[in-house]
């Protein structure tokens, strides 16, 4: 569905009401578009409780930040030649990151996810917390096409990425038409 | 009127929890629960959540959880090829009714915590259930001893295969088989309870053994690891470095890249391919033995949302996904007699690719349907919403209802009592109209909601349909993996408000008495 950014904000409002069912959300835009809906649009966006939503959590910066130095340097030194144990430290950590933040808070806005489509790794662990009253809206650069999603679009194509279908259904993903 | 003939209020006649959980993941709600620090203790120390057990009404699933619980118990004596103890099953039912929770239930049961098991022990002597009825006799003759002494108890390892993947280059999905996602399920698990990685792929087999090949290729592993032909600059490696990472590492994934590394030497370099098997059938196997040398009783394997995942697979990932299901449930189960369990569930009927061999079969994936029985979907949503504490008062409700209404004598004492206080037509609405929503998610929710808030009013009528209504109205959610379309209904009337009502339901008016 396309829409303002504060139609989005209506359409999130609503959607924080519901009580019951899995709560992952995707707002899909360009670079610039996305940007500009967290900057205007999202600071404005208010919980059904008339809260502000905060801000947005940026994944690759707070995921590399919980690393200490020497593990750090592990992980640059090994990343070309241990891919699976990179992928899985890191995979491991979101997971710790996300609940960790979802304890301490019922909704969840994420953005800067370029790290873990670069490490191809799993997004389900999203759809895994996203329950029970705990709200995730991830901020991704991306547009539709039929049936298909296509992040990182306005890259050249061999960075192309797809968002696996049934993460989030159709109701729960909107795309800035601004 | 006097106070004395005044009925007690729904808060003195049922308790209600304060929240429900309404979305259960099988990662999640297997073990104990809380911090991420508590659920890593809880997996170490087997520790199942008591609250996925207490939640679970075991009747309308009595059948499945007998046949499954009597496969988990039976003891296994790997010289008798006669009699097989593992099985697979197919899990069918539509979103919302419970299939995740079931799934949990069956994983917390399996672990014989004894605690979880002492809560299924009260649930039955609360329902009346004899010795030889009850499930708690499955735990008493097979699995108690399984979970004891040095017996290490049935490994349990789950995922949940939706939304699986991170996208890559031109597919939705990153290709990746079943059974890589059954093998990482597994090794997490195992790291996770033991501390201790366990090899579960081909390359990380290879990793295992090499120590009794070293000798013979130090050299050429050395100059191997450091050739530009094979290797980007960052990706070269010493020797010492590579060699302390494969002895030393508690990460299960270090084996799994440095075996990729020797799987690459034999092929590229000594131009030979290792002998280890590769195919489903003979990887699979080997882990349920590993697992069974170290001490486990057998491996219960849960996929969660198994039709979704494959819905979107290509056709040859399909076929290779069924072939996956049937070596764990057939293959493995019934020729090679090793105690695997293997729980799939789906919200939709598999129509199996593979020809004559269909992956539904009793001597494969047993198919079975949930929530077929109509009168299963009251007894359930019911228990989810309330316990009712002084049952013996209800009567005094339905004398004062009959006088007033003719439905509670149609009724009759016993129906009314088994819904109390919902009137069952008033489910009924509530039922179609959320049908197409979650068959039993959202209709417990509005109930839930509803006995919640009359409670607090300390109401001393039944619960009429209108107070659910608007909840219903103005709902709309999430199911696993579908379009809008089914999962809204938002026809609230602007003009009319409420709905009329029907004649002959309750009206919220007390009936007068005397």
């Amino acid at each position: 569905m396309r829409l303002s950014g504060h139609e989005i904000n209506t359409q999130l409002r609503q959607k924080l009401a519901m009580p019951t069912g899995r709560h992952l959300y995707v707002v899909l835009g360009t670079y610039e578009r996305i940007e500009r809906y967290e900057r205007a649009a999202f600071r404005e966006a208010r919980s059904p409780e008339d809260r502000p939503l905060g801000t947005a959590l940026n994944i690759n910066h707070s995921l590399l930040e919980r690393f200490g130095d020497d593990e750090l340097k592990w992980l640059v030194r090994n990343e070309a030649g241990m891919q699976e144990t990179v992928k899985k430290q890191l995979a491991e950590e979101l997971d710790t990151l996300i609940a960790e933040r979802l304890k301490e808070t019922s909704f969840l806005a994420i953005k800067n996810l370029e790290l873990l489509f670069a490490y191809d790794m799993e997004l389900h662990c999203f759809r895994i917390r996203a329950t029970n009253q705990k709200h995730i809206l991830v901020l991704l650069p991306g547009e539709r096409v039929a049936d298909r999603i296509t992040l990182f679009h306005e890259a050249p194509a061999t960075n192309h990425r797809t968002l696996p279908m049934n993460l989030v259904p159709e109701n729960h993903l909107w795309e800035l038409s601004e | 009127m006097s106070g004395l003939f005044k009925r007690q209020t729904l808060d003195q006649l049922c308790d209600v929890p304060d929240e429900i959980i309404d979305v259960y993941v099988v990662e999640r709600h297997i073990w104990q629960g809380g911090s991420v620090d508590d659920e890593a203790e809880s997996k170490r120390k087997r520790r199942a959540e008591p609250r996925t057990v207490r939640d679970f009404l075991i009747d309308p699933v009595r059948s499945l959880l007998n046949d499954v619980l009597r496969q988990l118990a039976m003891p296994y004596n790997p010289s008798d090829k006669t009699n097989p103890i593992g099985q697979g099953w197919w899990i069918q039912a539509e979103f919302g009714t419970g299939k995740s929770h079931l799934l949990s239930v069956v994983g917390a049961l399996a672990l014989g915590d004894k605690k979880v098991w002492d809560v299924v022990l009260d649930l039955e002597t609360k329902n009346k259930k004899g010795k030889r009825e009850s499930i708690f006799n499955f735990y008493e003759n097979g699995l108690a001893r399984k979970s004891s002494g040095k017996s290490k108890g049935i490994f349990v390892a789950v995922k949940t295969l939706v939304g699986q993947g991170g996208g890559t280059i031109g597919v939705t999905d990153t290709g990746r088989k079943l059974t890589e996602y059954i093998l990482d399920a597994v090794q997490d698990q195992y790291h996770a309870e033991t501390g201790r990685t366990i090899s579960v792929y081909p390359v990380e087999v290879l990793a295992g053994r090499f120590e009794e090949e070293l000798d013979l290729y130090y050299k050429r592993l050395a100059k191997f690891l450091k050739d530009p032909k094979y290797f980007d600059d960052n990706e070269r490696v010493e020797i010492e470095e590579f060699l302390d990472n494969l002895r030393n590492s508690k990460k299960p994934t270090v084996r799994r890249d440095c075996g990729q590394k020797l799987w690459d030497f034999y092929r590229k370099e000594l131009k030979t391919t290792p002998d280890i098997p590769r195919e489903a059938e003979a990887v699979l196997k080997h882990v349920v033995e590993t697992l069974i040398a170290s001490g486990f009783e057998g491996l219960l394997l849960i996929l969660d949302e198994v039709s979704l995942f494959m819905k979107n697979r290509t056709e040859d990932q399909r076929v290779e996904d069924e072939k996956t299901l049937v070596v764990l449930s057939n293959r493995l189960a019934k020729t090679h007699c090793l105690p695997v369990w293997t729980i799939c569930s789906a919200q939709q009927a598999r129509e199996s690719k593979m020809g004559v061999k269909n992956i539904i079969a009793n001597d494969r994936l047993r198919n079975v349907s949930l929530l077929q029985n109509e009168s299963n979907f009251y007894d359930i949503v019911l228990s989810r919403v309330r316990t009712l504490t002084k049952p013996e008062k209800i009567d005094d409700y339905f004398e004062d209802y009959r006088k007033s209404f003719t439905w509670p004598d149609a009724i009759g004492s016993e129906t009314f009592r088994r819904f109390f206080p919902f009137y069952k037509p008033a489910i009924d609405v509530l039922r179609a109209v959320s049908y197409n929503l979650t068959t039993l998610r959202s209709a417990v929710h509005f109930m839930h909601q509803t006995l919640k808030t009359q409670r607090k009013a300390k109401s001393d009528e039944l619960i009429t349909i209108w107070q659910m209504f608007d909840d219903v109205v103005s709902y709309e959610e999430d199911p696993s993996g579908t379009t809008a379309g089914i999962s809204a209904i938002r026809t609230k009337s602007s003009t009319s408000g409420k709905p009329t009502r029907r004649a002959g339901a309750p009206s919220g008016r007390r009936p007068r008495v005397g």
